[in-house]
């Protein structure tokens, strides 16, 4: 199993627990397919409402910086809520994956990346944490948000269903998709 | 049956939870993010921008939310108030405006239900909260359709004016009828509380000025920290043209345009950000 750390241990502005989020950390973590000697470390800003998310491979560590906002319940302000924890850490884990996978390719830093980029490579992402179990279903969220950066017509919708569905895809696979999407209608420069 | 019904007992099943305004208000996280000085202003409503597909998610499930109550407030007023022309009663003519809104307001439930499947958005999976049926239970009915009709459904004119340019911008052709639909109704509603304001206050200028005073009260809570304002860095625009359809003057477009300001500028020094000179563009 991974090897975990959740910074900070208790919180003052949330109800938060880091024993939660790292058994949460672990499970997607085994879900993903890290290696056991993995070694991960998830800073939560527990001050920020907005939901943000970036991940970095460090020295071999796999490093998640995290806001509050992403773990937090939609429902009940400042209260944990378990299946968002699981979405955001299992998009961050499975990053951290590609990442470390040389056959993936070389890639901006989470910082760097594009709206589209990151839809394209959440798409992927989220497709194939469905089928390990980390995701329930597929969210018409997913959609909404691809279809935004992207365009609202059929052949965007195709190439939405070709990556949901596909593994062993590379960086500039993703890239290539991502300009094949909007081309058709495209949003964003 | 009950005259005008306490907001606790609306009737929700289990996918709703009600949020308190106040707690949103007082979270201690804008007060930690003045201390560390990373407050950062929300984002306009643009396909380019991190989360703007988020915000809109959350803004439309709080959109539906506020039709479901604006449909109970307009079949209250219908009850709550005696048929006549006396101060504390409501003429037959402005409940049969207030019944025509129902048929609006329940059209707009139905439309913003398909609108969130659209968007990926279960119902109920936002917090719900209810500051526009509470206004709606004033119990002078001037004050009602003051704070309800030209505040906060004039709030929805500046919102529904802003998505349907998101759904425009992105290219999103269902976020874009829907929004325009509503937007034609909207103005329908907010000229309703212009035209009965006038007429129930003709002969009393001392309560329209208390109901003004009401509506700039309503104006700038709802201005929602400045999430709407006249200013060009706003994620909800203030919509002066459907404003004047509406039967907004261009004073009274003004003053909110002014008191949207200072709640943005109040939000700002709260979480240690430096207001903005105080502009709006015309």
């Amino acid at each position: 199993m991974a090897k975990v750390t959740v910074t900070p241990e208790t919180y003052e502005y949330v109800n938060f627990s880091a024993a939660d989020i790292r058994a949460t950390a672990e499970d997607v973590a085994s879900a993903v397919g890290l290696p056991d000697d993995a070694v991960v470390e998830v800073n939560v800003d527990e001050s920020e409402m907005l939901g943000r998310l970036a991940t970095a491979v460090e020295d071999g560590r796999i490093v998640v910086n995290v806001t509050g906002g992403a773990f937090e319940s939609l429902k009940k302000a400042r209260e944990f809520a378990p299946e968002r924890c699981r979405a955001v850490l299992g998009l961050a884990l499975m990053r951290a994956r590609d990442r470390l996978d040389p056959s993936f390719g070389t890639l901006p830093p989470d910082g760097e990346l594009t709206v589209r980029q990151e839809a394209v490579w959440s798409t992927y992402i989220e497709g194939r944490l469905a089928r390990r179990g980390v995701l329930k279903g597929r969210p018409q969220r997913r959609i909404y948000h691809f279809r935004v950066r992207h365009g609202f017509n059929d052949a965007v919708d195709a190439v939405f269903e070709r990556l949901w569905n596909a593994d062993g895809l590379s960086w500039s696979d993703l890239e290539a998709a991502s300009d094949e999407a909007a081309g058709e209608t495209a949003v964003t420069s | 049956m009950k005259k005008t019904l306490p907001v606790e007992e609306l009737a929700r099943d289990n996918r709703f939870w009600r949020a308190r305004f106040e707690d949103n208000f007082n979270d201690p996280r804008l007060g930690a993010q003045r201390m560390k000085g990373t407050y950062t202003r929300p984002e306009k409503f643009s396909p380019e921008e991190r989360n703007a597909p988020e915000g809109a998610r959350s803004l439309m499930h709080g959109i539906f939310m506020g039709e479901i109550q604006a449909l109970e407030g307009a079949g209250r007023t219908c009850f709550d108030f005696e048929t006549g022309n006396d101060e504390m009663q409501a003429p037959f003519e402005f409940k049969m405006a207030m019944a025509r809104q129902c048929w609006d307001e329940a059209r707009h439930v139905e439309i913003s239900v398909k609108l969130t499947e659209w968007m990926g958005t279960e119902i109920g999976e936002f917090s719900e909260n209810t500051f526009l049926y509470e206004a709606a239970c004033n119990p002078d009915p001037v004050m009602r359709i003051t704070g309800v009709n030209r505040a906060l459904e004039g709030l929805a004119i500046d919102v529904f004016n802003t998505m349907k340019a998101f759904g425009e911008k992105s290219g999103d052709p269902v976020m874009e009828f829907c929004e325009d639909w509503m937007l034609a109704d909207e103005v329908t509603h907010v000229k309703f509380g212009s035209d009965w304001l006038r007429k129930l206050t003709e002969n009393n200028p001392e309560r329209r000025q208390r109901a003004l005073e009401f509506q700039r009260v309503v104006d700038k809570l709802f201005s929602l920290g400045g999430l709407r304002s006249d200013r060009d860095e706003s994620p909800v625009k203030l919509a002066r043209r459907f404003r004047e359809l509406a039967g907004f003057t261009q004073e009274e477009i003004d003053d909110i345009a002014e008191v949207s300001a200072q709640a943005a500028d109040e939000t700002l020094e709260r979480a240690g950000a430096r207001p903005q000179p105080r502009t709006t563009n015309a």
